[in-house]
């Protein structure tokens, strides 16, 4: 059996948060988990044994934005290559390109279908690693 | 699904509940736009636009977006897209709900 898409969604909107959640829980090979800031984020990530599979990034969070925290992400060890997908009320054709720049493996808007949200998951996994 | 379906229309319950708070702030900005905290005011703007057409709230998050557009001076004026806003959030807020 292959092992569960670990998936580290990271947004400041209650609601958002808990819609991803089940909409990413309806996909029996991923699995969630949420943090409702880029604080709490890297705090997930410095726990023993934690280590997910794609991380999820709201761009515009309050304190430390989403760029702010994919940057502070990518000074972890182990974390340097973990595909980072952000997430935007916005994305503009130039903002997207600059989201892609910082190395994020893709850009999904808000607002976002619940039911095909696990599928763009996993085409920009798939994406990134073909 | 159903399980998703009942979870959803709760959650979707407890955004139109937060939503009268965002009428409110919108409002209050409306009637003195020089003083209000022009941050925060974006912020609800923002999240109005990503999360009201995730619960089903298309032309509100359409016309969120309009304002929060206005409000980045990225195109659209302040004023009249905010109260484009307000409108559309008070027909929501009136809209009978299933």
């Amino acid at each position: 059996m292959s092992r569960k898409l670990s998936i580290l969604y990271v947004d400041d909107e209650p609601d958002i948060r808990e819609v991803a959640t089940i909409a990413i829980g309806l996909d029996p090979d991923m699995t969630i988990r949420s943090a409702g800031s880029g604080q709490e984020a890297l705090d997930a990530l410095g726990e023993a044994d934690y280590q997910p599979d794609v991380i999820m990034l709201d761009v515009m969070m309050p304190k430390m934005d989403g760029p702010a925290t994919l940057a502070e992400i990518r000074k972890r060890p182990g974390f340097d290559k973990t595909p980072v997908i952000f997430i935007t009320a916005r994305a503009l054709a130039d903002e997207r390109a600059s989201f892609l720049a910082l190395g994020a493996a893709g850009v999904i808007t808000k607002p976002f279908d619940p039911m095909v949200l696990p599928v763009e998951v996993r085409a920009i996994v798939a994406r990134g690693a073909a | 699904v159903n399980d998703f379906q009942q979870n959803f229309e709760r959650l979707r319950g407890r955004f139109l509940e937060r939503s009268a708070g965002d009428l409110r702030e919108i409002e209050a900005a409306l009637a003195d736009l020089d003083g209000a905290d022009r941050p925060k005011l974006r912020a609800t703007v923002h999240g109005l636009a990503g999360a009201g057409g995730t619960f089903g709230f298309h032309r509100l998050s359409i016309i969120a977006g309009e304002a929060d557009d206005a409000l980045m001076e990225l195109g659209g004026e302040v004023e009249p897209t905010l109260r484009a806003l307000a409108n559309e959030l008070k027909t929501t807020l009136e809209a009978p709900r299933s």
